[in-house]
């Protein structure tokens, strides 16, 4: 059975690009436009890898890693943001993120650490 | 203080433009307008900036700059009509380059937070406030970044 990625954006344009990337190596995505309906998803669906933007409306994504770190201590989250400073990095890791990708997103880079995470 | 904030979003539009884009972004101009301004906005992206500076960012362009932009954040397939993926891929690029310039703000001692993105087509750029205009100029067409200030940056 393939391994389920959870993509949390509320660009479209992002989601798209990253459903496409993961689904031709064969994972399921599911999608999320919010903080608050990744939380609701990953209670549904119990992805194998997150992929968390910070801000985005209703639940910014620092508060949804700890929201689904509370349902699963063990949820494997990796920050993909444009929000690069330093002490935004410091916040998601403290939070519960395995790591960070500042945006803009390369294919490569994005495919090699979830591979990390997941294999 | 100002005008040093300002040139972290100028930094920031021709390295992220460029570098998502694979697209050359010449600065031609860069004029402060005291009293606001008013021009021609095809596409108007606006972030809020808070934090250590207080203040709107916005990226308006050329409608073919933001179906070009599109194009390459959909892998060069060819996009001709306006909608809201293309609105979704030209937020991103703002809001990429809102993120770039905020890691250049931290480096200067000046914490922000970015707000989501907002678009408006096909209006005019309108504002009595003091904002500093930048203009730029792409093969795809023009590009202009309005900085506006609520309020004096505090420097830590």
């Amino acid at each position: 059975m393939s391994k389920k990625i959870l993509v949390v954006d509320d660009a479209s344009v992002v989601r798209m690009t990253l459903k496409q990337l993961f689904e031709s190596y064969h994972y399921t995505v599911i999608e999320a436009e919010t903080g608050e309906e990744a939380v609701k998803k990953y209670q549904t669906f119990k992805p194998d890898l997150v992929t968390m933007d910070i801000t985005m409306p209703d639940m910014d994504g620092i508060t949804a890693v700890k929201e689904i770190l509370k349902i699963d201590a063990k949820a494997k989250i990796i920050m993909c943001s444009a929000l690069g400073q330093s002490n935004k990095v410091k916040a998601a890791v403290e939070a519960g993120a395995k790591t960070f990708i500042v945006k803009p997103l390369h294919p490569e880079r994005v495919l090699t650490t979830v591979k990390k995470y997941l294999d | 203080m100002d005008s040093q904030i300002v040139n972290q979003f100028v930094r920031a539009t021709s390295s992220v433009f460029g570098q998502v884009n694979n697209v050359s972004l010449l600065k031609t101009d860069l004029t402060y307008f005291p009293d606001g301004c008013n021009f021609p906005a095809p596409v108007n992206i606006c972030l809020g900036v808070t934090g250590g500076f207080k203040g709107q960012f916005s990226i308006v362009m050329a409608e073919a700059v933001a179906l070009k932009t599109a194009s390459v954040a959909l892998a060069g397939k060819e996009v001709t009509v306006y909608d809201r993926l293309v609105e979704s891929a030209v937020c991103e690029l703002a809001n990429v380059i809102a993120g770039e310039a905020s890691k250049r703000l931290l480096e200067m001692g000046l914490d922000c937070d970015i707000t989501v993105p907002s678009v408006d087509r096909g209006k005019d750029f309108s504002t009595s406030s003091a904002c500093f205009v930048g203009k730029f100029e792409c093969e795809w067409g023009d590009l202009q970044l309005v900085v506006k200030f609520d309020s004096r940056a505090q420097i830590k």
